[in-house]
């Protein structure tokens, strides 16, 4: 059974799962008019929980992880996220299947009725408080809170993991400087996710489920919520370990463990390896390259893409220019992220821009 | 309105049901929780700990009750029930007392309240107005007058008050006396019942009554419950939180509960009584609960009441199987200290007593640290308070006088090849470095390194050749002269001292010549030397020099020294060379060499390398510092920057330090390390227990804050008593003597040979106050035997000033003796004193065992000190205590008591009307008066 365990091990780096993620993410989207039948999904679920206990059983690694009482609510949100996407597409899915056929979505046929707040809702609401009371009392009863020691100075726990929510930012760290991935990132996912309301004008999808209809809105989104967030809270769980190395799930982490870094800037790959000659004693004309590159992603970028993909164009006739350049700026710097995980990946970028005379590395 | 129900979305039935299903269950959680914070472990301990107390209680009032005297009892009671009967006659005179009595206090609280009191307010308040009138110029005369009739008034109540309290104060003698009969009996019973109303009110406290019940019921128990967390709060020993230092809180007694009470001795965990209660934790030891707590030298943390959370350790696999069982005990993780496992607390002692030579009460401890020091573990490490001391390893700045190049490479090659108790620790042949590469390399590290200790080696030949001598004697004086105090030889087994070389296998080593003018004058090779002179006869020094060159090693003989390979060398060369000059300008620089200056090169490097010089003193090496890691705080150094390679030991301090002694090059397996980059910590080949021993003493070494003011030897005489220690310690003298009752290792050879222990060296207990300074000092400097009977010899040791100093007032600071240590001079004896004191002298037949001057007595098996010598060498003070009981003074000793204590009856009543007090005094005189030129 190792050679399973340590195959998975093998297989598993940075890149292949983000790979794998992506690939799972466009099965999702394609095949979603097989994967939401009930019968189907029942199957999901049950390889779901088949992998889980197989991991669970096989190796004393994966068992001793997950069985930390700080990483109960990973399962939680495994298995809810994934019952809810499955919900949303089910009735998208049997929405655009009525609408192709020019009947009205399904949630026509009760919108008209009534509901009362009291007693109906309320009642309900406060037996799901009661239940909801419960669930927690009995988790806290049985699992301890995690307290560590008191922290020193002189010795950092390792890894040195943030809450499990925080995880897919941490993760972000690797390829970002702090008041990128720690600061600026955080807060334009906010803004962001504030700001959608008033960029969408789609009046389509409102007060019923639909993919067909909301396919612009709903991929993005759920790229980014999936590929750049759940399952990086995933890779952070169960496969970062000291140091921060990346550890197969059932590989041991190993305190020891040594790997190969040898990230490079982009600066020294122009004019050290390209153009042969040594770095500028003055950052900035030093760092030109990487302020062209990033100034030409965020400012040249949006026009040029109005002109060579229609689609853009179209968003910029809809939308009008400040709404369309929100949405591309938004857009492009969550794409940043998977752009720089790939560039890390294939040529060892250490960073575009690094100054890390005033501590301005991108 | 009307028509809701055709619109409501769910059943309200079938809601109403979840409902109350779910608010069942939810009220069952909130029991279940309220339960599983109030069944905790430590309430169980107590109320089984109180079952306990009770049942103990019981047993000892039963005790009680069966030594009772019942007939004495019964007697009392008769009596009791007379005294009453006899009460019953005086009826009328109590009654009327009574009355008296009760009449009395009427008439004086009348007095006092009605009368004096408001008079006395008035009268303040009337001198209080003088005062005021007068300051303003006022006429005062009629107050004045107001004021004295009111003080005449006044003392004429008072003087009421008191005839009247005279008068109730006799109205109460009286009734006392009517009452007097009855209340002696009651008292005589209350006497007789006392142990058992105490062991009753025991009893009762014990019990589980309803208020006990009551009071510790779930939710009462925070109004005044019985069962608490029991602590103590220790300001003077904060724990240290990184960023703050906070209160240390011990509650370990909420469920020790026996701890600090006697009696609970052999009564199962937790409750078992301490150990050592009269040296910890008892309110009269040295270290009690309320100052010192339990996590300071037990570890673990203190605020913690459950078993696994206060981070118990135990000892070993098995008892952690027990404590799986029984406890569901788990390795404690993520705490802030984790206790010591109990074979090594010892070492908790080093958090106060570090300054000190040694602990006494911690002999493993102890032992740790002397071999810390003897097998040159601080040569290397840098261990606070073991600094600067006498180096492990003999001096080899004269080695080529002394030893050959062969033997040196054979020896160091490997050590235990020529001796098995050599102390010398294995380099070479180890784990990891006996591949073929490792062997070829080390030879040639060997062979640099003896050449260069020869290079600058200065030249030695000993001034005397030895006489013939005989073997068999050798070995004899070998044995009784005391050699065997300091070294070990394969000839005796009964007793193996370790602290100076192991004598087996001399024969091979070392001339005779180089022995006898050793044995004879040590400091003609090394004038740094603490070997002392023994003050043989040339004789003597040529028969223990036969002996020892007897003593012959034919395998390490007949085996040749390990070949280096110069190709090899040159190789090793190149590693050093290369980070300075490059790989081409290494070869350059090597090419320049000649192969002399080749072997030097390495030779240097390599004694740096493997730090020889922690334990040797080497020419070039004087100021070089050990190459170990430090390890005055090893103790609380993370356990994540321990190295424990790819070994399966679990991750603990105890068990690094275990690993690291039994094979110290065990981390490196599996590894890809360059030769010169492996672990180079010898193995020191140590015994379990001597590993035991060193890992106490460096688990014990932490950072913990102690003020100063706890810190033992650092203040009063306890600097003192340090020096004398220390001097103590470097010349071995516990070897021999039994000082502070502990030590005198010697004594095992005596015990396990069945020879008279009183032939083995004096116990020094007592000695500041017994010996007068100047002989102490004179008897240092110039040693002369005190008992000629004894086969072993006081050695005469090369002191300086300042070490006789030391233990001379180390041992007068130990017996508290006053500056400048003198003692009260004797009295001179009257001439009719002197006579009757002789004749006493002699009744006690004193002279039986003492030598006095040239008179021997007869039987030397029982001789005791020549008794001339006591005038000059004793304090009179301690003659007189000495007298009166030796055996309390020195166990064991030969000495009869004369005067039986405690009754302390004269053996000699004819003398002094039988005072014996008077005929010590005057005996110790009569010593004092004895000397060469008047003795009678």
């Amino acid at each position: 059974m190792h050679y399973i365990l340590d195959a998975i091990d093998f297989v598993l780096q940075p890149w292949s799962y983000f790979l794998f993620s992506v690939i799972a993410f466009w099965a999702m989207i394609k095949y979603r008019e097989t994967w939401t039948e009930p019968a189907f999904a029942v199957k999901l679920l049950w390889g779901a929980i088949g992998a889980i206990v197989f991991s669970m059983v096989y190796s004393d690694h994966f068992r001793e992880i997950a069985s930390l009482p700080d990483n109960v609510p990973i399962f939680l949100m495994v298995f809810s996220v994934g019952f809810f996407t499955w919900l949303s597409f089910r009735q998208g899915v049997l929405n655009d299947r009525r609408i192709a056929q020019g009947q009205p979505p399904i949630e026509k046929e009760t919108s008209d009725k009534k509901v009362y707040v009291w007693p109906d809702l309320v009642y309900v609401e406060f037996i799901a408080t009661i239940v909801g009371g419960i669930v927690l009392l009995v988790w806290s009863l049985c699992l301890h809170a995690p307290l560590e020691q008191a922290a020193t100075p002189a010795w950092t726990p390792n890894p040195s993991k943030a809450p499990w929510y925080f995880l897919g930012l941490q993760e972000m760290l690797v390829y970002y400087d702090p008041w990128l991935a720690g600061v600026v990132y955080p807060t334009l996912i906010l803004v962001g996710l504030m700001a959608i309301p008033y960029i969408d004008k789609n009046p389509k999808g409102a007060g019923y489920y639909t993919f067909n209809e909301r396919k612009l809105a709903i991929i993005p989104f759920l790229f980014g919520f999936f590929i750049l967030w759940v399952t990086l809270i995933f890779l952070g769980t169960f496969m970062r370990g000291p140091g921060w190395n990346f550890f197969g799930p059932y590989e041991n982490w190993d305190p020891h463990k040594v790997v190969v870094l040898n990230n490079v800037n982009l600066s020294e790959y122009i004019w050290v390896r390209i153009l042969g000659i040594g770095l500028p004693a003055n950052f900035l004309i030093r760092e030109m390259w990487g302020f062209l590159a990033v100034g030409a992603y965020l400012v040249a970028l949006p026009p040029l893409l109005t002109k060579k993909i229609p689609l853009c164009q179209e968003l910029l006739e809809k939308l009008g220019v400040a709404r369309y350049g929100v949405l591309m700026f938004l857009f492009l710097s969550m794409a940043s992220l998977p752009i720089k995980m790939v560039l890390r990946w294939l040529i060892n970028l250490k960073y575009v821009i690094a100054i890390p005379e005033i501590f301005f590395n991108i | 309105m009307a028509d809701f129900k055709d619109e409501r979305a769910y059943n309200s039935k079938t809601l109403t049901k979840i409902f109350l299903w779910s608010s069942l269950v939810l009220l069952l959680c909130v029991i279940w929780m309220v339960w599983k914070d109030y069944n905790r472990p430590w309430k169980n301990y107590q109320r089984q700990f109180m079952q306990l107390q009770r049942s103990q209680a019981v047993d000892s009032a039963k005790e009680v009750v069966s030594d009772m005297d019942f007939a004495k009892f019964k007697q009392l009671h008769i009596d009791l029930k007379e005294a009453n009967k006899d009460l019953d006659s005086h009826e009328k005179e109590i009654s009327r007392l009574n009355d008296l009595s009760a009449k009395l206090d009427t008439q004086i609280f009348k007095v006092k309240t009605v009368d004096y009191q408001p008079l006395k307010a008035q009268l303040d308040a009337d001198k209080y107005a003088y005062s005021e009138e007068n300051k303003e110029g006022k006429d005062s005369d009629s107050l004045n007058k107001k004021i004295q009739a009111e003080t005449d008034k006044a003392n004429g109540y008072t003087q009421q008050l008191f005839d009247l309290s005279q008068q109730k104060a006799q109205a109460a003698k009286d009734l006392a006396d009517i009452y007097a009969k009855r209340d002696e009996v009651t008292s005589n019973i209350n006497k007789m019942m006392a142990d058992f109303h105490l062991l009753k009110a025991k009893i009762d406290k014990n019990s589980f009554s309803f208020l006990f019940y009551f009071r510790n019921a779930m939710l009462l128990d925070f109004l005044a419950p019985t069962i608490q967390v029991q602590q103590v709060i220790l300001k003077n020993l904060p724990e240290d939180l990184y960023f703050a230092k906070t209160m240390r809180v011990d509650r370990c007694m909420s469920c020790h509960q026996g701890i600090d009470k006697k009696g609970f001795e052999n009564a199962p965990q937790p409750f078992r009584t301490h150990p050592h209660l009269e040296l910890y934790v008892g309110p009269t030891s040295a270290h009690p609960m309320d100052k010192v707590g339990c996590t300071i030298c037990h570890g673990g943390m203190g605020q913690a009441i459950d078993f696994t959370t206060c981070a118990h350790v135990p000892n070993d696999e098995e008892q952690a199987k027990l404590w799986k069982d029984k406890y569901g005990w788990e390795a404690p993780e993520g705490v802030q200290s984790t206790m010591l496992p109990l074979k090594y607390t010892e070492g908790s002692c080093l958090k106060c007593h570090g300054n000190q030579e040694f602990v006494n009460n911690a002999p493993k401890l102890d032992r740790g640290r002397e071999l810390m020091v003897t097998r040159g573990c601080v040569g290397c490490h840098k261990v606070k308070n073991l600094e600067g001391l006498t180096k492990a390893g003999p001096s080899l700045i004269r080695v080529k006088g002394k030893l050959n190049q062969q033997f040196v490479e054979k020896w160091v090659w490997d050590p235990k090849s020529f001796n098995p108790a050599a102390r010398m620790p294995s380099f070479f042949q180890q784990t990891n470095n006996s591949d073929e590469e490792g062997l070829a390399k080390t030879k040639a590290e060997l062979h640099s390194i003896v050449q260069y200790l020869y290079e600058h080696s200065s030249g030695y030949s000993p001034n005397e050749s030895a006489p013939a001598g005989s073997v068999a004697n050798g070995k004899k004086v070998f044995k009784e002269i005391g050699c065997l105090a300091c070294h070990g030889i394969d000839d005796v087994t009964s007793h193996h001292a370790d602290f100076a070389p192991d004598l087996s296998g001399t024969g091979s080593k070392l001339s005779a010549a180089f022995v006898y003018t050793w044995i004879k004058n040590p400091r003609h090779f090394n004038p740094d030397t603490r070997m002392p002179v023994m003050r043989l006869t040339n004789q003597e020094a040529a028969d223990v020099t036969a002996y020892l060159m007897s003593k012959r090693n034919k395998t390490f003989d007949e085996a040749s020294a390990p070949q280096a390979d110069a190709a090899v060398r040159d190789d090793l060369i190149q590693t050093y060379l290369k980070p300075l000059y490059g790989i081409d300008g290494a070869k350059t620089q090597m090419a320049a060499m000649d192969e002399k200056a080749r072997e030097q090169f390495l030779g240097q490097k390599s004694l740096t390398k493997y730090g020889c010089f922690g334990c040797h003193m080497i020419s070039g090496f004087e100021t070089a510092q050990g190459i170990g890691t430090e390890l005055s705080d090893w103790g609380t150094k993370q356990v994540s920057q321990l190295d424990f390679g790819t070994s399966e030991y679990e991750h603990t301090h105890e068990a690094f330090v275990n690993a690291k002694l039994e094979n110290p090059r065990q981390f490196d397996k599996d590894k890809s390390v360059a030769f010169q980059d492996r672990l180079k910590m010898p193995n020191f080949r140590l015994s379990p227990e001597d590993r035991e021993a060193i890992a106490t003493a460096v688990l014990g070494l932490t950072k913990t804050y102690v003020p100063d003011d706890m810190i033992a030897g650092t203040h009063g005489n306890g600097v003192l008593l340090e020096k004398g220690r220390r001097v103590i310690a470097n010349f071995n003298c516990r070897g021999c003597h039994l000082i502070e009752d502990q030590g005198g290792k010697i004594r095992e050879m005596y015990e396990k040979e069945n020879i008279d222990l009183s032939l083995a060296p004096p116990n020094l207990r007592k000695e500041g106050a017994k010996i007068q300074v100047e002989w102490f000092h004179d008897f240092l400097l110039g040693v002369h035997p005190i008992r000629p009977w004894l086969h072993i010899h006081m050695p005469s040791f090369h002191w300086t000033d300042e070490d006789i100093s030391n233990v001379i007032t180390y041992f007068n600071a130990k017996e508290d003796q006053v500056y400048p240590f003198k003692s009260m001079a004797a009295d001179k004896l009257s001439a009719k004193d002197a006579s009757q004191t002789k004749a006493m002298f002699d009744k006690l037949q004193c002279a039986k065992c003492h030598i006095i001057g040239n008179k021997i007595p007869a039987d030397l098996s029982t001789a005791a000190p020549d008794l001339l010598q006591v005038h000059s060498r004793l304090k009179p003070d301690w003659v007189a205590v000495w007298l009166k009981n030796p055996d309390d003074l020195m166990p064991g000793v030969r000495m009869p008591s004369f005067w039986p204590q405690p009754d302390d009856k004269s053996p000699v009543p004819q003398y002094f009307h039988g005072n014996s007090q008077k005929q010590r005094e005057l005996l110790r005189d009569y010593l004092f008066s004895l000397n060469s030129g008047k003795a009678n």
